[in-house]
């Protein structure tokens, strides 16, 4: 029994071949509205291997070169059918058409930012209260903590141009500190890297390492 | 049907090199995700979880649109 | 197609696997045919799981709260105290079942990671 196989969104239909899935299977799409999932038809979840995963990246990267938006889609999303697929996604239509407007035109840098600490917060500004009120307020900084990374000041404003969205996880797992995921305007690529070295010598202690670029995987959501 | 994609998730990290890593980041641990009962699989992922995240997204989104 | 600067180092490389791999961990079902202590982990990780989002979900509208300015001095303070004793509470029973604060952080899809 074949079950459906989810790889992307698209706003409209690629006009060119969009070749084969992971499973080797005929890549098709599901027309939603406004929206258009690449789907292939497939036996059964394939497993996350080296080649499987070069091969869901390389359909999405192909359909890059082929539509300017590209939402990817989660590796092993296996839904039923297209009835499954469209029920699914209807309630999302008007986010999904706002994300897609979003990365169009654009693809994702990854910076990994390293070090033995993260960078010192500022110190705690004084609260009064008793210790309800006070756990609060920390609670409320720590929140805003998480989305910052002090480590890249320097670099900012070399790539403040370039740099259209931002999304921030920090580990703080020395050496590995955040995670810093850049959408920029396809073709800046070369700029981007060069600002990126341009700046190393000032982001000292810590120190970035970039790949990219890749589809927009880390822009599918809004920012936090 | 979904503990062997589990376990392969874990094994393809023992043997990943630097390049893969990011690979793997990408495309197991983002992208859009569709949660609820249509979903029959997710690589990495128990259905219980995915039963649970469609729960816990659909409180949060009541929630959210509550006045402050 | 893929750019890459100064070749990181294996420590690295390494701290990137763990983490990858501890996001990787979180999504298991306690596997009912394995060792009971095992199994019992597992399912107090999953109600663990719950527990901290729901805590998560109030801190959040608590500061929400706080920042729009629609508590009382009193109520701050009650909400506060609540939320630190919930803390508490899922720290300790997490400990008791020797599971860390990070595995309880489920990956929400749309909703990112809460924590």
């Amino acid at each position: 029994m074949s079950r459906v196989y989810l790889y992307a969104l698209l706003s409209g239909t690629p006009a060119c071949e969009t070749g084969v899935g992971v499973c080797s299977e005929r890549l098709r799409v599901v027309a939603l509205g406004d929206l258009v999932a690449v789907v292939g038809d497939v036996g059964e979840l394939p497993a996350p291997t080296a080649l499987t995963l070069r091969a869901q990246d390389a359909v999405l990267r192909r359909l890059c070169a082929a539509v300017d938006a590209v939402l990817p889609v989660r590796f092993g999303t296996l839904v039923a059918d297209d009835a499954a697929l469209a029920e699914s996604l209807a309630p999302r239509r008007p986010e999904l058409a706002r994300a897609l407007g979003r990365i169009s035109g654009c693809e994702q840098m990854t910076v990994r930012v390293w070090g033995e600490a993260p960078a010192a917060a500022p110190p705690p500004v004084a609260v009064e209260g008793g210790p309800g009120t006070r756990y609060l307020a920390g609670r409320r900084r720590a929140r805003e903590w998480i989305h910052r990374v002090p480590e890249l000041e320097p670099a900012r404003r070399g790539l403040a141009d370039l740099v259209r969205e931002e999304r921030v996880e920090r580990h703080d797992r020395p050496p590995l500190l955040a995670t810093v995921q850049h959408l920029v305007p396809r073709g800046a690529v070369g700029r981007y890297l060069d600002a990126i070295d341009g700046a190393r010598a000032g982001l000292r202690p810590w120190r970035v390492s970039v790949t990219g670029p890749w589809p927009a995987y880390a822009f599918v959501d809004e920012a936090a | 049907m979904t503990a062997p994609t589990r376990v392969a998730a874990r094994e393809i990290l023992e043997t990943a090199d630097d390049s893969l890593l990011d690979l793997i980041d990408n495309l197991l641990n983002r992208g859009v995700m569709i949660s609820g009962e249509v979903v029959l699989g997710l690589a990495g992922v128990d259905l219980i979880y995915l039963r649970l995240q469609a729960m816990l997204c659909a409180a949060d989104r009541v929630t959210s649109r509550e006045a402050p | 197609m893929s750019a890459r600067r100064p070749p990181i180092e294996v420590r690295e490389i390494d701290s990137l696997r763990a983490e990858l791999e501890r996001q990787a961990s979180l999504a298991e079902t306690p596997r009912w045919n394995a060792d009971p202590e095992e199994v019992q982990r597992s399912v107090a990780r999953l109600v663990l799981t719950l527990v901290e989002f729901v805590r998560q979900l109030l801190e959040r509208q608590a500061i929400r709260r706080l920042e729009g300015g629609t508590l009382t001095t009193e109520e701050t303070e009650a909400v506060g105290v609540a939320l630190m004793r919930l803390e508490e509470t899922v720290r300790d029973l997490a400990g008791r079942f020797g599971l860390e604060p990070e595995e309880l952080n489920l990956d929400l899809g749309p909703l990112g990671r809460l924590l």
